[in-house]
């Protein structure tokens, strides 16, 4: 599967910005989104994406070129573990970037429907609230001020579960 | 119907826009229900895009930091609640309850059913923890319970270590006869371990331990003769939210009389309905019922299968069901296991197999078949049960068949069966295991009043 064949179809991404990528058709197969679209035929050659930013957009051509190289499981049943081993570390170090890219990059996995990619971050965000205290986690989360439950509500819930503060 | 169909949809996403700032394309399905061409136009163009955010969080961070930034600019709220079900299912039950007391949002997120049931499929999913609850022989009246971390050795071994810190010890001070721990712990439902202890033969009390929450639970004693056996179970009624203890006393005689009591009430009250036969051995909770063996009867004759009696939580109705047909035709013994959830049906043929069966939607399905070789003793073995999302088994060979001294690990996949090294236990205690399963179930606070 090589990237850059110049037989293959090129398709042109269009970020907020009006920064353009251009990937492989196979790159952008990894959005279901974009995949029901070509095979429905109604993506032009420069698809706009005018809610995700260059540097989101970015990140997800890169992910999405990683994870087209690497051999799918399905293709044949003894996978070169070499190739799980490589993905596993290229997913894992995709992922220490910051929250707000995090956030970021969630919505337009989500947007594109990139069900790896969701569940990666979303992963990523979990692992960040493990071993946190409440008031670490709603810094990591950014919990509106507004919403907070008012002290005899937080007092009881802390009481019913106390067993989870230790 | 075009027009109808278009404006209908673009109203339908505007909608959507005002919600979330970023909508989710729809997928395949929806898209086969509309006209391809209008779909695209609509969903990318009228939607309106909040390119201003987008552009300033890519302006602040135009260089990476190289520890990320651990706070968020966006409140989580904006996330769809999807996204958020799909966060919190994979952040351990301990910190998703803390996560309850996070904002009124989160509250009402933790609690939603929705979240409960994807949680609890994703719990089958991981390994399942293991609990094993032990007695110092030099202190019979100390229970301790400790959970038992399973990891692989480099050199592809299984590797079992005991965690040094006690989940919780228990001071069985009323105890007139000192069981081995093995035998006073009948079961596990929902996150609680209920053990028995009898009161000077006349009486039987009962304790639920929850060792996550760290709480205890004495049920009422009840009373019974000591020429009367007992079998009992616990189970949890999800159409009332509430755990029942059912035992069934069995005299000499072969008359029957079940017993239940409701947790959180002060007293058992006799049932009419008995099962058809005596029962016997640990309770299985699966699926809102409990499972047991019926006594053994018609051992000569091969081809009458043993019936395994079942009692509905939530009508208080016992029935019977076929043991599965088994393949070999050797000597056996037979066993229920909790296979996570749903019923395992083991035979142990002695010298040649251990067969393992699973009731999936009122039909046995063979799980595995177990060649007895070595590495694996003849004696007293136990399959305890199911360790992960592959379905492999972990067994146990011990003194007693409950006694667990030596553990296997059965690999479905592969048919490879290992022993497992144990680092952490110490001589002089007599031990038996238990498979922990954590559900969001076993963290809901169903009885206040159960205190430490």
């Amino acid at each position: 599967m090589s990237t850059s064949s110049s037989s293959s179809k090129k398709i042109v991404l269009k970020s907020a910005d009006n920064e353009t990528f251009e990937i492989d058709e196979i790159v952008a197969l990894e959005s279901q989104a974009i995949k029901n679209m070509i095979e429905d035929e109604c993506a032009d050659n420069v698809i706009p994406l005018g809610n995700i930013d260059s540097k989101t957009l970015s990140k997800i051509i890169e992910y999405c070129k990683k994870h087209a190289e690497s051999p799918k499981k399905d293709d044949n049943a003894d996978i070169d573990e070499k190739a799980v081993e490589d993905l596993k570390s290229f997913d894992a170090e995709f992922a220490k970037v910051d929250m707000p890219l995090i956030q970021d990059i969630l919505m337009a996995a989500n947007f594109l429907n990139i069900d790896n990619l969701i569940g990666l971050m979303c992963r990523t965000i979990a692992d960040r609230i493990k071993g946190k205290t409440p008031e670490e986690i709603r810094k990591i989360l950014n919990i509106n001020k507004n919403d907070l439950l008012s002290p005899e509500q937080e007092a009881k819930a802390r009481e019913e579960n106390s067993w989870a503060f230790d | 119907m075009w027009k109808i169909l278009l404006s209908l949809f673009s109203k339908l996403t505007q909608r959507h826009a005002k919600e979330n700032p970023i909508p989710r394309l729809k997928c395949s399905r929806d898209i086969a229900e509309l006209p391809s061409e209008p779909y695209l136009q609509s969903s990318l163009d009228k939607v309106e895009l909040p390119s201003e955010a987008c552009l300033q969080s890519s302006r602040d961070n135009v260089e990476l930091p190289s520890e990320p930034c651990l706070q968020s600019s966006r409140d989580m709220a904006e996330l769809p609640p999807e996204i958020i079900f799909n966060i919190l299912s994979r952040v351990p039950v301990k910190y998703l309850v803390r996560s309850r007391c996070l904002s009124k949002q989160f509250y009402q997120y933790i609690d939603d059913s929705y979240l409960h049931m994807i949680y609890n499929k994703r719990a089958a999913e991981d390994p399942t923890q293991i609990i094993m609850i032990s007695q110092n022989h030099a202190h019979p009246k100390q229970v301790c319970i400790q959970s038992l971390h399973k990891k692989n050795s480099k050199q592809g071994s299984i590797v079992l270590s005991l965690k040094k810190d006690s989940l919780l010890k228990l001071e069985c001070e009323k105890l007139s006869r000192v069981y081995a721990a093995s035998d006073m712990v009948r079961g596990s439902c929902n996150g609680w371990l209920y053990l028995s202890q009898e009161y000077y033969s006349q009486y039987i009390g009962f304790i639920l331990v929850h060792p996550l929450k760290r709480e205890y639970y004495e049920v009422p004693r009840v009373w019974h003769s000591y020429h009367e056996q007992f079998t009992c179970g616990l189970g949890f009624d999800a159409s009332t939210n509430t755990f029942k203890m059912v035992c069934v006393f069995y005299k000499k005689t072969r008359d029957l009389c079940t017993m239940v009591h409701v947790l959180g009430t002060g007293s058992w009250r006799n049932m009419p309905q008995v099962p058809s036969y005596p029962i016997e051995g640990q309770a299985v909770f699966a699926q809102g019922c409990l499972y047991w063996l019926t006594e053994k009867r018609d051992l000569l004759m091969a081809d009458v299968r043993r019936k395994i009696a079942w009692f509905d939580m939530s009508n208080e109705k016992f029935g019977l069901i076929d043991s599965p047909k088994r393949i070999d035709d050797d000597l056996i013994r037979e066993q229920l296991v909790d296979l996570q959830s749903e019923v395992g049906y083991v035979y142990h043929h002695t010298f040649r197999s251990i067969e393992v069966w699973v009731l999936k939607q009122q039909e046995w399905v063979m799980h595995c078949q177990i060649d007895q070789k070595t590495p694996l003793p003849l004696r007293s073995i136990r399959v305890v049960g199911r360790l992960n999302k592959d379905g492999d088994i972990l067994i146990t060979v011990g003194r007693t068949i409950t006694d667990a001294r030596q553990f296997f690990v059965y690999k479905v996949q592969s048919g490879v069966l290992d022993e497992a090294n144990i680092v952490g236990m110490r001589d002089g205690y007599s031990r038996t295991i238990c498979m922990y399963p954590t559900s969001l179930n076993s963290i809901r606070n169903i009885y206040p009043s159960i205190k430490k």
